[in-house]
Order: C-alpha cells, then sequence, then structure tokens
C-alpha cells in the first residue's frame, strides 16, 4: 500500500544523512510502529509518506502512484488519503474544537464554503459524531487552546475520521502526553486500526507501548533500518542493536 | 582604562562640533529671547476660552479620525494580501517574492507627505488626498510588517492543514492567520494612531480636519477658539492611547 524505494534524505548540503537508502513496504491492516532514537530519522521517514517532506533520492509510493513526482492537486488528493497527527498536536489554537476537527474535509469542500467559513449542517453533524466517537463532543464548542494535551490528541484524531483516509501517520503521538494519558491514547488509536481496519504507520520511542500495538516494528538507527519484523522479536538485544549503547 | 576615556572625550567633542555648526547654519538669534513676553502675550489671548465654535470642531475631529480610519483600513485589505505573497513561506515564486518586497520598500521609502503632494493636482487639498496618501503609506508598512509575522508564524498548525490535502490558501488562512489574528490587530491599531496624527498635520496645509481649523484660528487670530482646537487634540490623543492599550490587552 506504500512503499519506501531506496529513500534517501539530506536536508542540507553537508549535512548528515537523515534517511538512508530505506525500503520499506507497509501492507493494508497493518500496525507499524517505527523505533529508533531522537534524531534516527522516524519523523523523517513519516513526513516522506504525505510529501511534507520530499526525499534527495529514492521514490515514495502509494497505492501504485508516487508521492515523491506527484505536484499540486495530485499530491493534495495523495495526501488526502493519509490522515495525520503529531507530538505537539498542532490544533489551530484560537479556533473552537469543532472547526479543528472539519479541517479534515477542507480538501474536498467547495474553496469558498471555507474560505468563509460556511460549513454545510452535515459536515457539523460528522463533526460532532467524530468526538463522540474519540469521547470528548461535549468540548465542540471550546477553543481548542484551553484543552489538555490529551484532549487535544483526541481533537487530532477526531480530525482524522473526519477526513476518512486509508492510512494514519503518526510522528510520536504520545511522546508530549503523562504516561497514562499515553496508554489511553495509543488504545484509541489500536481500537480505530482494528475497528476502522485503518492501517497504521506511528513513531514512538517506547518499546513497551510499541510491542503492545504493534503488528510489526521496524527499528532506525542513524537513518538506516536495522530491525523489520514482528514485535515478538524484539528482544534486549534487538533493542541494543537500535538504540546503540547509552553514552 | 585610558582607551576608553580617550573614547569618550572623542564622542564628546564631536558632539559639541555638530553643536556649533548646526546652531550657526540654523542662524538662531538668542537676542531676540527678551522679547518672549510676545509668545507670554499669545498665551494670555487663550484665554477665557471661546467654546462658541465647539460645534464644528468637535465635527472636524470626527473627520481627522476618518481620514485616518479610512487610510488605514484601505492599506489593511490591502496589504493583507501583499503579505503572503512577500512572505518566504507562503510566497508562489522567489520572483513573486523580491518584487513584492522590493515594491514595498520602495513604497515605503516615499514620505506621506510627497505621496499627498501628488494627490493634490487631482483631489486638491482635501480629505480625499490624504486617506490617499495614508492608503499607500500604510498600504506598504502594514505589509512589510504582516509580511514578517507571516514567516514567523508556527509552522505546526501549517503542517497539520497541510497534511489533510487542503490547498495552499487554505493552509494560509487557517494555519497562519488565526495564530497572528492579535498581531495584525495591534499593529492595524498602531497605524491608525499613527495616521491620526498624520492626518492632524495634514489638515495644518489646508486638507481638512481638525487641524485645518486649529490653523485657521491661528491665522485669524481667534486664539481663544483655537485654544479649545488644542484640547481637542490633547484629549483625542489622549483618547487613542488610552484605547490602543486596552485594545492590545484585551485581544491578547
Amino acid at each position: 500500500m506504500l512503499q519506501f524505494v531506496d529513500v534517501s534524505k539530506r536536508y542540507a548540503h553537508g549535512a548528515p544523512l537523515a534517511l538512508s537508502q530505506v525500503s520499506l513496504d507497509v501492507a493494508e491492516g497493518e500496525f507499524v510502529v517505527v523505533l529508533g532514537r531522537s534524531g534516527a530519522g522516524k519523523s523523517t521517514l513519516i513526513r516522506c509518506a504525505n510529501g511534507l517532506v520530499s526525499p534527495s533520492s529514492g521514490e515514495v509510493r502509494w497505492n501504485g502512484r508516487s508521492v515523491t513526482a506527484a505536484r499540486h492537486r495530485e499530491l493534495l488528493d495523495l495526501r488526502s488519503e493519509m490522515g495525520m497527527i503529531f507530538q505537539q498536536f498542532h490544533l489551530i489554537d484560537r479556533l473552537d474544537v469543532q472547526t479543528n476537527v472539519m479541517v479534515g474535509r477542507f480538501h474536498d469542500l467547495p474553496l469558498w464554503r471555507v474560505l468563509i467559513g460556511s460549513f454545510p449542517a452535515e459536515v457539523r453533524e460528522q463533526a460532532r459524531q467524530a468526538l463522540a466517537r474519540v469521547g470528548i463532543d461535549h468540548l465542540a464548542e471550546q477553543r481548542a487552546d484551553g484543552l489538555s494535551g490529551g484532549q487535544q490528541q483526541r481533537v487530532a484524531i477526531a480530525r482524522v475520521l473526519m477526513q476518512r483516509p486509508k492510512l494514519l501517520l503518526g510522528d510520536e503521538p504520545v511522546a508530549s502526553l503523562d504516561p497514562v494519558t499515553a496508554d489511553v491514547i495509543l488504545k484509541l488509536l489500536k481500537e480505530i486500526h482494528q475497528q476502522e481496519r485503518m492501517t497504521t504507520l506511528l513513531n514512538l520511542h517506547d518499546v513497551r507501548l510499541a510491542k503492545q500495538v504493534a503488528t510489526r516494528i521496524v527499528g532506525i538507527r542513524s537513518g538506516r533500518v536495522v530491525f523489520d519484523g514482528p514485535p515478538d522479536q524484539v528482544d534486549d538485544a534487538r533493542i541494543r542493536e537500535i538504540y546503540g549503547a547509552a553514552e | 582604562m585610558m582607551a576608553v576615556r580617550r573614547k569618550v572625550l572623542l564622542t564628546l567633542l564631536l558632539v559639541l562640533v555638530a553643536v556649533i555648526f548646526s546652531v550657526q547654519d540654523a542662524e538662531l538669534n538668542f537676542g531676540e529671547i527678551g522679547e518672549l513676553s510676545n509668545s507670554a502675550d499669545f498665551l494670555a489671548q487663550m484665554w477665557p476660552l471661546d467654546f462658541s465654535m465647539l460645534g464644528h470642531s468637535l465635527e472636524e475631529t470626527l473627520i481627522t479620525v476618518e481620514i485616518a480610519f479610512l487610510g488605514t483600513l484601505a492599506g489593511l485589505v490591502v496589504s493583507f494580501p501583499l503579505a503572503f505573497l512577500a512572505a518566504r513561506n507562503t510566497s508562489p515564486h522567489p520572483t513573486v517574492y523580491n518584487g513584492v518586497r522590493s515594491f514595498l520598500t520602495f513604497l515605503r521609502s516615499v514620505p506621506e507627505l510627497v505621496l499627498a503632494l501628488i494627490f493634490v493636482p487631482t483631489f486638491g487639498l482635501e480629505p480625499l488626498t490624504v486617506i490617499m496618501a495614508l492608503f499607500l503609506h500604510n498600504g506598504a508598512v502594514l505589509g512589510k510588517l504582516l509580511s514578517e509575522l507571516v514567516e514567523a508564524a508556527e509552522p505546526g498548525p501549517q503542517e497539520a492543514v497541510a497534511s489533510t490535502g487542503a490547498r495552499g490558501v487554505l493552509v494560509a488562512l487557517y494555519g497562519i492567520v488565526p495564530q497572528i489574528f492579535p498581531n495584525i490587530l495591534s499593529h492595524s491599531f498602531y497605524r491608525f494612531e499613527v495616521g491620526v496624527r498624520s492626518s492632524l498635520l495634514f489638515g495644518a496645509i489646508g486638507a481638512g480636519g481638525i487641524g485645518d481649523v486649529l490653523y485657521l484660528h491661528f491665522k485669524t487670530f481667534e486664539y481663544a477658539a483655537m485654544a479649545v482646537d488644542v484640547l481637542l487634540i490633547m484629549v483625542l490623543i489622549w483618547f487613542l492611547d488610552y484605547m490602543g492599550s486596552y485594545f492590545r490587552a484585551k485581544v491578547i
């Protein structure tokens, strides 16, 4: 479904490679967790999937179409099929929760409606339902920046549900949350993975959490894939291989 | 230690030389200081205050404010799209970015007075001339200020909106504008305050408003009525200062 073919990324001339010849195939229905230290290239990998970052060489393919070569309308169409959540949630702080969720439909709503902020009743209703699905429909009218971290990530997940993508991307979605909330949010993502059959590709740095939810784990070290296999193969030796010795 | 002292002495010497040259060139005649009583006379004639023309002066004060309001608002409306073209992160092309940026810089370098003079042959010494000058100047200044706000906006929300497949104009409108909105309002209100001061001065060259009335009362020796105009202006400036700080505290 999502293929990385020999993908390398160098951010600036003379900078080290953030990704080095990464090849990876994510199949429909998988829950893939990418593990690695900070700076190993995990975020770059996730961002290459929907073209927020362009690879320096290699290609990303989505259901046979090239993300790397896509431009303009074509790239927007591809992106609309992948939802994404972030470590810092990245909601629009000064707008209310419901509008934040409706961002998920910006791709297919008529431009003029979004420009003047006139959303059809049925879209508002869908936003309410998406919020109910993640358990916070009572917060719909509140401003996004008044919410706790866990609530903000729920809003972001509701936005993804609104978007109805085929793939969910997550860049360290629970790294800014306390351990209990992190568990709850990850369980929610797992639930959505199973109930909506949403293929999922996440970065995490917590091995314990990764083993709880993943159907497959990919280890990245210094921009290279050093492990790719089922969670039960991730033992202490593998963990050392992915994370390296403590400095 | 010695080096520092020498630097201080040298600076003082340079300032002294500058003062001497300036005094000479401005042909200051301190002999006339004995006739300071003339100014005292002038001030004395302001009393008792003449409120008979207060109604007219109030109307003209409102016109001064309206001139500044229209000039600033028009400038803001035009600067808004220009700011996105002149910001590195939202400009469609480096050529557009450089072009708009240079244009704004050029326009900003033209003094408001010169802009006004350009429109005098067309509109005459009228409020519209001042509005046009304020509009062009504020458009350029706000365009530059807003483009800097756009460039400094947090990339996070922009990435989040872009990740849904929303097009660029929506990424700008939803990912950038809400976060810089309080600053846009604050900058605009400040430009409005500056616009009121400019509009007062343009009044004195005959372009309408309370500045115009004040100068007219001065020229016709109606000093007691003029004093009322001065009071009105002081109240107006004080009021705008107060509104400005209230406004800024409220929005952010």
